[in-house]
C-alpha cells in the first residue's frame, strides 16, 4: 500500500494577453485565477507555441485549450478552432460545457460563438449549416479522414482561419490508432497550406512517459510541454492485492475475479460509490452479475449496480454516466471504456480487476477514484498472469519507474501508402512535396502504375514546345516525354480513379464493419454492437450474450448480414470462444540464424467454444463451430527451433509440449519488452510438419527443417505497427528474460505465472522450455543478463 | 530486404488488385494526343467541342424545330416546374460527365455539356472538354459565363448531383459559383411523376417517352475509366464516345424539358396516359391553377384503362385529388361524387377509404342533413380501417354518438309533429 498525500492548489492570475471580456466571464462563474499549468498552457497556445499538457483526470485541463480558443473568436470573429477527440461521447460531453461559456460571452458581448459537433452521427441537413457557422468544431479523427477532408472546399473558411487544432487525450494515439493519427494530422497541415494558415496545437495528455515526444511526432511540430500540475489533490490510498495460493503445486491463486468482488463487496456495504475497471467485455459482464446478485434490491427498484463497455447502445450509456453523477448508481463495472474523459462525477473508491497492462492506464484508472478533496483509494487485484504476478511482486517498477512510451510508426507503409492516396484525392501532389519519412515520390510512382494517379507534365515544357511548334502542344509533350528518355518534367500529381479512397480506410480496425445484436425475444430490436474482428468470437452460434447481466443466447450468426439473433435465456454458465490462429511467412525481412523478421498473413478462425459456469468457473460442456475465418497482414518477429534442437531433446513427446510453454513465457517478455498492451501483439506456433505439404518451397527444406518449430510474436493490426523489428533487435534480451522468468519460478511443473497452466501442456513442459531455451542460448553469450544501461524497466 | 517500391507495389496491389493497370496503357505519353477526332476547337485554355443539330433533323418522334418551336411557345410555363417563379429563356441544358459519383474534392467535372435552342430553332452545344488538369480553372471560369447568361439551368438529377458536384469544383479553385443563383428546373424530378417508369433513366425515358434509340451507347460507369485511359494514354479514342453519350443526353433533356412545357401550356387533351394527365393535375394544383387541374384529374380519370371498380391505383390518385379540388372551392355534392366512386374500388386503400367515408359522413351531416346515411357511412368507416389511429377511432365515436343524439332529437320532433 502506498500513501499519495494531498497537494493544496497552486496559483496564477490570467494572463494579461486573454481577452478582457473572456476573463470577466471567467470571474462570473466563480474562476478568478487560473492553475498555474492553466496559465502557463495558455500563455503558450496564446503566443503561438504549440503546447502539451499533461495533468492528471479533473485538473481544469480543458480551460487550457478553452481559454485561448475563445479568447482568439472574441478578439477575430473569423477565427476557427477544430477540436479533436478520439471518441463521439466525449466530444458531446465537451460540447456542453462550450456551449454554457458561449452563452455567458454571448451575454456579455452579443456576439455569437458557434460551437457545433460534427460526426459520423450529425443529420445531412444540418452540415450545411455547421460548415458556415462554426467557430468551433467538435470531432474526431475519423471524421476528419473521411468527411471533413475530402471535402475541404466546403470548409475553406474553417481551414482558411484555422487558429488552433486541439487535441484531447493525446495519450489515446498509440499504435495503429496514432499512426493514421498523424498521417491525417499530415494531410490536415497540408490542407491548410493550401489555404493559407498554420494553426497552433493544443493538446491535453495522461501521464506518459513522453509526451511531447509523442506530441511532435503526432504533429511533426516542434511542442512546449506543461506537466507540473497546479490543481489540489486529496489524500489517497493505493493498494495492491495479490490473492491467495489456494494450491502451491499448481501455483494457482484464488481467482482474481471473486476477490474483486470482495472487495468490491466490502466498500458497497460501507456504502462507498466506486468504479470497477475489468479487463474485459467478459468478465465485466461476469462482475456486474456477481455485484447485482449481492447488492441489487428487488426487482424494479432503481439499478444501483451498472454495467458499462463499448458495445451498449449511446442511450443506456448516458443513463449510466448520469446515474453515477447523481449518486443514484452506487457502482459501475466498466472495461477500459470509463477510462477516458467521460465525467461521471467524483467516485469514492476505483478497483482494477487485474493489471491493466501499462503504467499509464493503471494510474488513468485510479485517477477515477477522487477527483477533488477528501480521501480516496484505488485498489489493484493481480490476476495470475505473468505480468500482474510481477507487478504486484515489485511495487517499486509500478511506483518508482517511468509509465509506458506511447509509440507509433506512421510510416508503416501499409498506414502510408492509404494515406497518400487520400491526400493525392484532396489535392494533387506537387514534384517537390514532402509527406513523412518515406520518398512519396516514390510512392506516387507506384500508384501511378497502378493507374491511381497520374503525373502531369510541367506547363514551362509545353510552353517552349507551343512558340516553336505552333499550337500542337499536345502532340509535342507526349514526344518529349517519350522520345527523349529522359525522366519527364512531372510538375504534379493528380488523382485518376473514381474511387473515393477515404473510405476504404478506417483509422481503428481492420474494417469498419460491425455486427449487431438483435434481440427477438419480444419484438425484434438491437439491444448491442461488436466490432468486425470480435464479432464471431463473442457472438458465434450458441454463444452467450450478456448485457448488463442479462443472458442472451446467440440463436443465428447471419455473417454476411453482420447480424445476430439473440433470445433471453436463464442459464448458469458463460462461453468462452476458441480461436485457431495460423501464421505463413510472405517476405523476410531480415534473418540471423534462430532469428526472423518479416511481414505475415495470419488467419484466424474460431473453431469452437467452452462452457464455463458462474461462480465455480468450471469448464461444464464445449461445441464445435463452422465460422469463415478473418484474414491480415502483419509484420511478426518469430524464432525458429532448429531440428537439431529439437531432436537434442531427451523427450520426443514433450517437445511440442515444450515449444507451446516457451511461447506462453516469450510472450509475455516480449510484452514487457516493448511495453505494449496485451492486444496489440498476438501469438502462435507451428512445426515445419504442417507446412511441409502446404507450399514447394517448404518441400525442398523439408529434410533439413522436418521437424523445427517456429515461434511468432505478431503485431496484431493490419500492416503492423513496429514491434517486429525492435523485437528482432531484443531477440538475445528476450531469450535471456524469458530462460530467467522460467528459472526462477517457484512452480513444480508449470503456472499461469510463467508457462502457463499445468492444464495447457503436459508435466514436463517447463522442463522441456528450459531445456530448449539453454540449447538456444550458445553457452558463450551468457545466460547471465546484467543489467542494461538506460532501461527503464527491471523485469524479474 | 526489397525496394521501396517493390514493397508499396505488394501492398497496393494485394490491396487493390483490380486497380492493377498492364504496362501499355500505364504512364506511357507515347501516343498522339491528337484531338482533332473530337472535332473541337481550343479555345483560350479550354478546349471546346461546338455542334449543331438543324430544326429538321429527328430526335425521337420529333424533330429539333418542333421541340423547339414548342418550348418556345411554352416558356411562360416554366415557373411550374421550379421552386422559383423567375425561370425564362434562356433555357441552358447543362450536364456533366465527372470522375466519379462520390463527390469530394478529388472528383472532377471533365466535360462540361451545355447546350440550348438558337432562334431559328437549331440546337446549339458547346461542351468543354478538361485535357488537363490545370486546364480545370479556365474551364470553370468559361462555363461560369455560359451559365450567368441563363434564364434557367435544366438538368436531369442536377440539383442533387451536378450542381453541388460544380460547386464543389468552384470553391476548390476560390472561384463564385454563381450557378446557385440561376433558377433550376430538375427534370428527374417532374419525370418521376409524369412517367414513372419503374426505372426512371434517362435512357428509359428516351426509349419510352421520347422515341429514340440509340446505337453503342457508352454505359454510365465506364465513363470515368474512359476518361482516365485518355489522361494516361493521350489517346482520345474512348472519348469520341462519350462526347456522344454527353450530347444525346442533352438533346434528350430537352426533348423531355420541351414536352413537360408544352403539356403545361396545352393542358390535359394532350396528355397521353392516366397518369400524365395526373401529375399534371398536380402541377397545376400546387401552383393555384385549380380549374386546369381539376379538368387535368378529370382527364386521367377518363383516360384509366380500369373498368369501373376496378383497381387502378393511379385512378384512385386522381379521384382523391379531385375530390380535394372540388372540396378547395366549396363544390361539396361534386366532392361527394368524387368519393363514392373511389369507394366503389375494390381493394381501394384503407387509408383512402377512411378519408372517403370520413368525408361522406361530414358531406351528409352537415350539408345533406341525412343523418342515417351519415351514419352509414361513419360506421363504414370503422369498418374499413382496422389498424386506424386511436384519435381517429375516437373522433368517429364521437360523431356516431352526436349522430345518435340528433338522430333521437329528430324522432323526437317527428313523434310530436
Amino acid at each position: 500500500m502506498r500513501r499519495l498525500p494531498p497537494l493544496s492548489a497552486q496559483h496564477l492570475p490570467f494572463p494579461p494577453a486573454l481577452d478582457r471580456r473572456l476573463t470577466n466571464a471567467l470571474e462570473g462563474r466563480g474562476i478568478t485565477q487560473l492553475y498555474t499549468h492553466q496559465a502557463e498552457a495558455i500563455e503558450h497556445a496564446v503566443a503561438g507555441r504549440n503546447v502539451v499538457v499533461t495533468t492528471p483526470t479533473a485538473s481544469g485541463k480543458t480551460l487550457c485549450y478553452n481559454a485561448p480558443v475563445l479568447s482568439a473568436v472574441l478578439q477575430n470573429p473569423s477565427s476557427r478552432a477544430l477540436y479533436l477527440f478520439p471518441t463521439k461521447a466525449l466530444a458531446q460531453d465537451q460540447l456542453a460545457e462550450l456551449q454554457t461559456m458561449c452563452e455567458v460571452l454571448a451575454a456579455g458581448s452579443g456576439d455569437q460563438i458557434g460551437v457545433f459537433t460534427y460526426d459520423g452521427d450529425t443529420p445531412q441537413d444540418a452540415r450545411r449549416t455547421i460548415r458556415a457557422r462554426a467557430h468551433i468544431v467538435l470531432s474526431n479523427p475519423d471524421m476528419v479522414h473521411s468527411g471533413i477532408l475530402p471535402h475541404h472546399p466546403r470548409w475553406a473558411k474553417l481551414f482558411e482561419n484555422l487558429r488552433y487544432v486541439v487535441i484531447d487525450e493525446l495519450h489515446a494515439y498509440r499504435g495503429v490508432f496514432g499512426s493514421h493519427l498523424c498521417n491525417v494530422l499530415r494531410r490536415l497541415r497540408r490542407i491548410c497550406r493550401h489555404y493559407g494558415s498554420n494553426p497552433v496545437f493544443v493538446c491535453s495528455s495522461a501521464t506518459i512517459a513522453n509526451p511531447r515526444e509523442l506530441a511532435e511526432r503526432l504533429t511533426e511540430q516542434p511542442f512546449e510541454l506543461v506537466e507540473r500540475s497546479g490543481a489540489p489533490r486529496g489524500e489517497k490510498f493505493f493498494l495492491f492485492v495479490n490473492p491467495p495460493v489456494v494450491n502451491h503445486q499448481l501455483g494457482i491463486r484464488r481467482s482474481y475475479l471473486s476477490e474483486t468482488r470482495r472487495i468490491a463487496s466490502e466498500f458497497l456495504k460501507r456504502d462507498q460509490q466506486l468504479i470497477v475497471f475489468a479487463q474485459s467485455r467478459l468478465s465485466t459482464e461476469i462482475l456486474t452479475t456477481y455485484l447485482k446478485d449481492d447488492f441489487e434490491g428487488v426487482p424494479g427498484a432503481p439499478e444501483r449496480i451498472r454495467g458499462y463497455r463499448g458495445g451498449y447502445l449511446p442511450n443506456r450509456r448516458r443513463d449510466i454516466e448520469k446515474g453515477l453523477r447523481e449518486g443514484a448508481v452506487r457502482a459501475v463495472v466498466s472495461t477500459n471504456a470509463l477510462e477516458l474523459g467521460i465525467d461521471i462525477g467524483a467516485l469514492d473508491v476505483c478497483v482494477m480487476a487485474g493489471y491493466p497492462g501499462s503504467i499509464a492506464a493503471t494510474w488513468q484508472r485510479a485517477g477515477r477514484a477522487g477527483r477533488r478533496s477528501g480521501r480516496s483509494a484505488a485498489v489493484m487485484v493481480a490476476s495470475s498472469a505473468p505480468l500482474d504476478q510481477f507487478v504486484v511482486r515489485n511495487p517499486s517498477y509500478f511506483f518508482d519507474a517511468s509509465p509506458e512510451r506511447a509509440l507509433i510508426d506512421p510510416d508503416n507503409l501499409h498506414i502510408l501508402v492509404d494515406h497518400v492516396k487520400c491526400a493525392a484525392f484532396e489535392l494533387p501532389f506537387t514534384a517537390t512535396e514532402q509527406f513523412g519519412r518515406h520518398d512519396v515520390q516514390e510512392v506516387l510512382g507506384v500508384l501511378a502504375e497502378q493507374g491511381l494517379v497520374h503525373p502531369e507534365l510541367r506547363r514551362s515544357v509545353l510552353d517552349t514546345r507551343e512558340d516553336s511548334a505552333g499550337g500542337s502542344s499536345e502532340r509535342e509533350r507526349a514526344s518529349e516525354a517519350s522520345g527523349g528518355g529522359a525522366p519527364p518534367d512531372i510538375e504534379k500529381w493528380t488523382w485518376t480513379n473514381e474511387s473515393y479512397p477515404a473510405d476504404a480506410v478506417s483509422l481503428r480496425s481492420v474494417s469498419s464493419d460491425n455486427f449487431v445484436v438483435v434481440d427477438t425475444t419480444d419484438e425484434a430490436r438491437v439491444i448491442g454492437e461488436t466490432d468486425f474482428t470480435s464479432g464471431p468470437a463473442t457472438l458465434h452460434p450458441k454463444a452467450i450474450y450478456i448485457v448488463e447481466a442479462k443472458l442472451y443466447q446467440v440463436e443465428r450468426l447471419d455473417f454476411d448480414g453482420r447480424k445476430a439473433f439473440v433470445r433471453e435465456i436463464d442459464c448458469d454458465y458463460y462461453t468462452d470462444a476458441i480461436t485457431y490462429t495460423r501464421v505463413t511467412p510472405i517476405d523476410v525481412f531480415a534473418q540471423d540464424h534462430q532469428k526472423s523478421h518479416g511481414e505475415v498473413h495470419v488467419v484466424s478462425r474460431v473453431v469452437g467454444f467452452k462452457k464455463i459456469k458462474f461462480y465455480t468457473n468450471e469448464n461444464v460442456g464445449s461445441g464445435d463451430l463452422d465460422l469463415p475465418e478473418q484474414q491480415m497482414h502483419t509484420t511478426s518477429y518469430w524464432l525458429t527451433v532448429p531440428s537439431t534442437v529439437m531432436g537434442l531433446l531427451p523427450y520426443a513427446d514433450d517437445r511440442r509440449d515444450g515449444i507451446v510453454a516457451l511461447s506462453f513465457a516469450m510472450r509475455q517478455v516480449a510484452q514487457l519488452l516493448l511495453m505494449c498492451d496485451r492486444h496489440d501483439i498476438g501469438i502462435s506456433i507451428d512445426s515445419m510438419e504442417r507446412e511441409a505439404f502446404l507450399g514447394a518451397e517448404a518441400q525442398s527444406a523439408k529434410a533439413a527443417a522436418e521437424r523445427s518449430s517456429r515461434i511468432f510474436i505478431y503485431d496484431n493490426y493490419p500492416g503492423g505497427i513496429g514491434f517486429s523489428a525492435p523485437l528482432f533487435d531484443m531477440h538475445d534480451e528476450l531469450l535471456a528474460r524469458t530462460r530467467r522468468l522460467i528459472a526462477e519460478c517457484d512452480c513444480e511443473s508449470g503456472c499461469p505465472g510463467c508457462v502457463g497452466p499445468v492444464g495447457n501442456t503436459g508435466p514436463l513442459a517447463k522442463a522441456a522450455a528450459l531445456n530448449i531455451l539453454d540449447l538456444l542460448i550458445s553457452p558463450t553469450a551468457a545466460i547471465e543478463i546484467s543489467r542494461e544501461p538506460g532501461a527503464e524497466v527491471q523485469p524479474f | 530486404m526489397s525496394s521501396l517500391a517493390d514493397r508499396i507495389r505488394g501492398i497496393v496491389t494485394t490491396a487493390n488488385p483490380a486497380a492493377r493497370v498492364t504496362k501499355e496503357s500505364g504512364i506511357s505519353n507515347a501516343e498522339p494526343r491528337d484531338l482533332s477526332a473530337l472535332g473541337g476547337t481550343r479555345c483560350g485554355d479550354c478546349f471546346v467541342v461546338e455542334r449543331r443539330w438543324e430544326r429538321s433533323v429527328r430526335h425521337g418522334r420529333e424533330t429539333i424545330g418542333a421541340i423547339a418551336e414548342r418550348l418556345a411557345h411554352a416558356a411562360p410555363y416554366a415557373p411550374l416546374f421550379t421552386a422559383s417563379a423567375l425561370a425564362r429563356p434562356p433555357f441552358v441544358f447543362f450536364d456533366l460527365e465527372t470522375t466519379g459519383l462520390n463527390g469530394g474534392a478529388g472528383t472532377q467535372a471533365f466535360l462540361v455539356g451545355c447546350g440550348s435552342f438558337a432562334d431559328d430553332g437549331s440546337f446549339m452545344l458547346r461542351q468543354f472538354l478538361l485535357t488537363a488538369s490545370r486546364e480545370e480553372r479556365p474551364l470553370l471560369e468559361t462555363v461560369a459565363e455560359t451559365l450567368n447568361g441563363a434564364g434557367a439551368l435544366v438538368t436531369f438529377n442536377g440539383k442533387s448531383f451536378d450542381a453541388p458536384l460544380l460547386e464543389t469544383r468552384y470553391l476548390f479553385h476560390r472561384l463564385e459559383w454563381t450557378g446557385g443563383g440561376v433558377p433550376h428546373v430538375d427534370v428527374l424530378h417532374a419525370a418521376r411523376r409524369f412517367w414513372n417508369l419503374d426505372d426512371c433513366s434517362l435512357s428509359s425515358l428516351e426509349k419510352h417517352v421520347v422515341g429514340a434509340r440509340r446505337v453503342a451507347d457508352v454505359d454510365g460507369f465506364e465513363v470515368p475509366a474512359r476518361y482516365f485511359q485518355f489522361v494516361r494514354t493521350g489517346n482520345v479514342q474512348p472519348l469520341v464516345a462519350v462526347l456522344e453519350h454527353n450530347r444525346l443526353d442533352l438533346l434528350t433533356l430537352a426533348a423531355l424539358t420541351s414536352r413537360l412545357f408544352h403539356l403545361a401550356r396545352t393542358g390535359s387533351a394532350e396528355a397521353r396516359t392516366a397518369r400524365e394527365a395526373l401529375a399534371l393535375g398536380q402541377v397545376f394544383a400546387r401552383s393555384g391553377m385549380d380549374a386546369q387541374a381539376r379538368d387535368a384529374f378529370e382527364r386521367a380519370i377518363a383516360l384509366s384503362a380500369a373498368p369501373a371498380g376496378a383497381f387502378d391505383a393511379t385512378k384512385i390518385d386522381a379521384l382523391r385529388a379531385l375530390a380535394l379540388a372540388w372540396r378547395r372551392v366549396r363544390q361539396f355534392d361534386e366532392a361527394a361524387c368524387c368519393w363514392r366512386q373511389l369507394l366503389d374500388i375494390r381493394g381501394c386503400p384503407p387509408i383512402v377509404a377512411r378519408e372517403a367515408n370520413e368525408a361522406l359522413a361530414i358531406h351528409h351531416e352537415h350539408r345533406v342533413r341525412d343523418l342515417a346515411t351519415a351514419k352509414t357511412f361513419a360506421l363504414r368507416g370503422l369498418n374499413a380501417a382496422q389498424p386506424a389511429p386511436t384519435s381517429w377511432t375516437r373522433a368517429v365515436h364521437h360523431r356516431l354518438a352526436r349522430l345518435d343524439r340528433k338522430i333521437l332529437r329528430m324522432e323526437g320532433l317527428n313523434f310530436e309533429a
